[in-house]
């Protein structure tokens, strides 16, 4: 190992990503667009979520409290059904979101405060569904703290928590997971690809620096691209971090470590670019969505979960929750760091040794 | 100071079933410009590739600029210069940026790389476009850059894997008088190359065959001695006759015929031509045209595949 050597590669691969505007962009503009849009798209009030209205009793206050519901910009009063069975073919179709059924004899019920409504929620947009019954709890308790607001079906999240506090460290943990390994692949199997690296291979260079000089620039890559994305979640959709920030990044360094060397494995077992992407597939397309990134892993068949954790990004996920979402110390996440730190050195142990028997 | 810069003892390598290289002994003298001729797939680039330390041998060694390439490989690194086959340069770093970066790996202090980009760029006559990107290069510029590249840090020994490979017959010229000039400054030349006509300007040839070394020597004694002596070309009037006639003449040691002339073998082409053409017009066959010619290396190589049974 040589430093000055390793940092001539550092300096030559900025020159050619500098040129590089394609890279460059996928690099630096994807990472925080990433977290832009799933900010916009999910912590912004759900609204006209579109509803079906089944009013079985359709007189006095049922007409009042349906009124009402009309002021809401959350819901959107779209259908109006006979019965339960015709409003939940609507959703099943797609057609609504919600139904929202005022039984018999509501108008008689509310005078003598025993009221109740059903709310029907289309379970596959937990979104929406977790939007709804506050709407219709929030029109009731203005009438009277006595109208029950029943539901059927199902209610995923807990109405009280921002979406955005549920994706923001997900996606910090994806997007250093998939960026950092394709790229650092296709870099490295360009330079095979293109002939270059065996002109490094008759220089006195070593391998080492020749990979080091590669990860201290990915590396680099990868940090701003967690401190971007952390920044548009803080100052653009007002995430409270409320953990540690050193242990914060301590995870993300070590993840960040992890996830080059996969890519240098990958490109290590591949002659060309597409090779190497391939190789990474089968990984890739289960991390995607098995780590919980989206959908919490509690809620996967049983079959499933094993899967979910043996995928790194699982750990990282869940200790980004942790930390910066609950505000979660050592203690909660020891675990996490112990399989991310194993499964860290062992993957470059591998990646390193692969390389230089390539060479 | 070693005499030989290259010297290789039984190296072989083994791709699986295929022997790429087999038993190669070599030895390459300082100062010289040595060819490595042979048809595609004779192992010619497995065996540079061995000798830069790209591919380890399965067998035998090589000793590269005094150090056994295997035990010692940046020690051999430092010290050669490579020019591969494909070009290996970044196209999207400047000719100044791919020398500078080269330079430095082989630890050429600022000052000096400075002075030596300059002069490898004059070398191959590419001073004008020291900031163009490589990419922007035509082949055959790409091609020169190459060679730049592979003498910025001022090798003992260059090793060049079919330089001329697919460029035209002028840069080819040109290329060759870049190499003579790099010799007389004292560089010694190791050449892959599949051009017969190429191989001519070699001070010495290896002849390699299915990865087997079957001659090693300066092209005029590969030809004397692979086809026995000088060649005389003779047009006779009566081809048929002529070479019943010269069969069994003493000092012709072998007869081809080729359409209407006949090759002959002989020990001394200056006194064996008035004796022939003397013998020939006794037995009255006219003789319209007769004289020595030099053998070309593709009859060289042919010949020595054919009795080697390569």
């Amino acid at each position: 190992m040589a430093v000055d050597r390793t940092l001539l590669m550092v300096k030559k691969e900025i020159l050619q990503l500098s040129r590089n505007r394609r890279v460059l962009f996928i690099a630096f503009m994807m990472p925080v667009m990433m977290m832009t849009l799933i900010g916009l798209g999910f912590t912004g009030e759900v609204k006209n979520i579109s509803a079906i209205v089944v009013n079985e009793d359709g007189r006095g206050f049922s007409t009042t409290f349906l009124d009402a519901l009309r002021q809401t910009d959350t819901i959107k009063i779209k259908y109006y059904a006979n019965d339960l069975d015709e409003a939940e073919n609507l959703i099943k179709n797609g057609q609504a979101k919600a139904a929202i059924l005022i039984p018999k004899s509501f108008d008689e019920n509310f005078r003598s405060g025993q009221a109740y409504v059903y709310v029907v929620v289309d379970g596959s947009d937990p979104m929406s569904a977790s939007r709804v019954l506050p709407s219709v709890q929030a029109v009731a308790q203005s009438f009277s703290p006595t109208i029950v607001v029943r539901t059927s079906n199902i209610v995923l999240f807990n109405p009280t928590l921002r979406y955005i506090e549920f994706m923001a460290p997900a996606v910090v943990g994806f997007v250093l997971q998939m960026f950092p390994i394709m790229t650092i692949a296709v870099a490295i199997a360009g330079e095979r690809e293109r002939g270059t690296i065996e002109q490094l291979i008759v220089t006195p260079i070593s391998s080492l620096d020749v990979l080091l000089g590669k990860m201290i620039v990915y590396m680099g890559i990868g940090l701003t691209n967690a401190f971007f994305m952390m920044a548009v979640a803080v100052y653009a959709f007002k995430l409270t971090i409320r953990g540690n920030v050193f242990l914060i990044a301590l995870f993300i360094f070590i993840f960040l470590a992890a996830s080059l060397s996969l890519g240098i494995l990958s490109s290590a077992i591949s002659k060309t670019q597409l090779q190497a992407i391939q190789t990474l597939m089968p990984f890739i397309i289960p991390t995607a969505f098995l780590s919980g990134t989206f959908y919490p892993i509690e809620s996967m068949p049983n079959f499933i979960q094993p899967i979910s954790y043996c995928l790194p990004l699982t750990y990282m996920i869940h200790a980004m929750r942790s930390v910066m979402v609950k505000g979660g110390g050592l203690e909660i996440i020891a675990i996490d760091l112990l399989a991310l730190s194993i499964y860290a050195v062992a993957i470059n142990a591998l990646a390193v040794t692969a390389f230089r028997k390539k060479l | 100071m070693w005499e030989n810069l290259v010297e290789t003892f039984n190296l072989t390598k083994k791709f699986g079933d295929l022997t790429a290289v087999d038993h190669l002994n070599l030895k390459i003298r300082r100062g010289e410009v040595f060819g490595f001729l042979g048809p595609n797939g004779a192992g010619k680039t497995t065996a540079i590739r061995m000798l830069c330390g790209l591919l380890t041998p399965s067998e035998g060694y090589a000793i590269v600029a005094g150090f056994d390439v295997t035990k010692f490989p940046e020690k051999v690194k430092e010290r050669i210069g490579y020019m591969p086959q494909r070009f290996s340069l970044y196209d999207d770093l400047t000719l100044h940026e791919n020398l500078d970066f080269f330079g430095g790996i082989y630890r050429i202090p600022a000052g000096r790389r400075r002075a030596r980009i300059k002069r490898v760029l004059e070398v191959v006559q590419l001073e004008d476009f020291e900031n163009k990107l490589a990419g922007e290069l035509s082949g055959g510029l790409k091609q020169r850059l190459a060679l730049a590249c592979s003498l910025v840090h001022e090798p003992e020994l260059l090793i060049l894997d079919e330089p001329t490979a697919g460029i035209d017959p002028p840069l080819r010229k040109a290329f060759w008088r870049y190499f003579r000039d790099l010799n007389k400054e004292g560089v010694t030349l190791f050449i892959n190359t599949h051009y017969m006509d190429e191989a001519e300007f070699c001070d010495r040839l290896g002849l390699i065959n299915k990865g087997r070394l079957i001659a090693l020597d300066t092209p005029s004694e590969l030809k004397k001695a692979t086809l026995g002596g000088e060649l005389i070309e003779l047009i006779p009037s009566e081809i048929e006759k002529a070479h019943s006639i010269l069969k069994d003449f003493a000092k012709i040691r072998r007869i081809e015929v080729k359409e209407k002339r006949l090759l002959l073998y002989v020990e001394d082409a200056a006194s064996s031509i008035p004796e022939i053409t003397a013998f020939l017009r006794e037995n009255r066959v006219e003789v319209s045209s007769v004289q020595r010619i030099e053998p070309s290396l593709e009859d060289v190589f042919i010949e020595l595949v054919k009795v080697g049974g390569g």
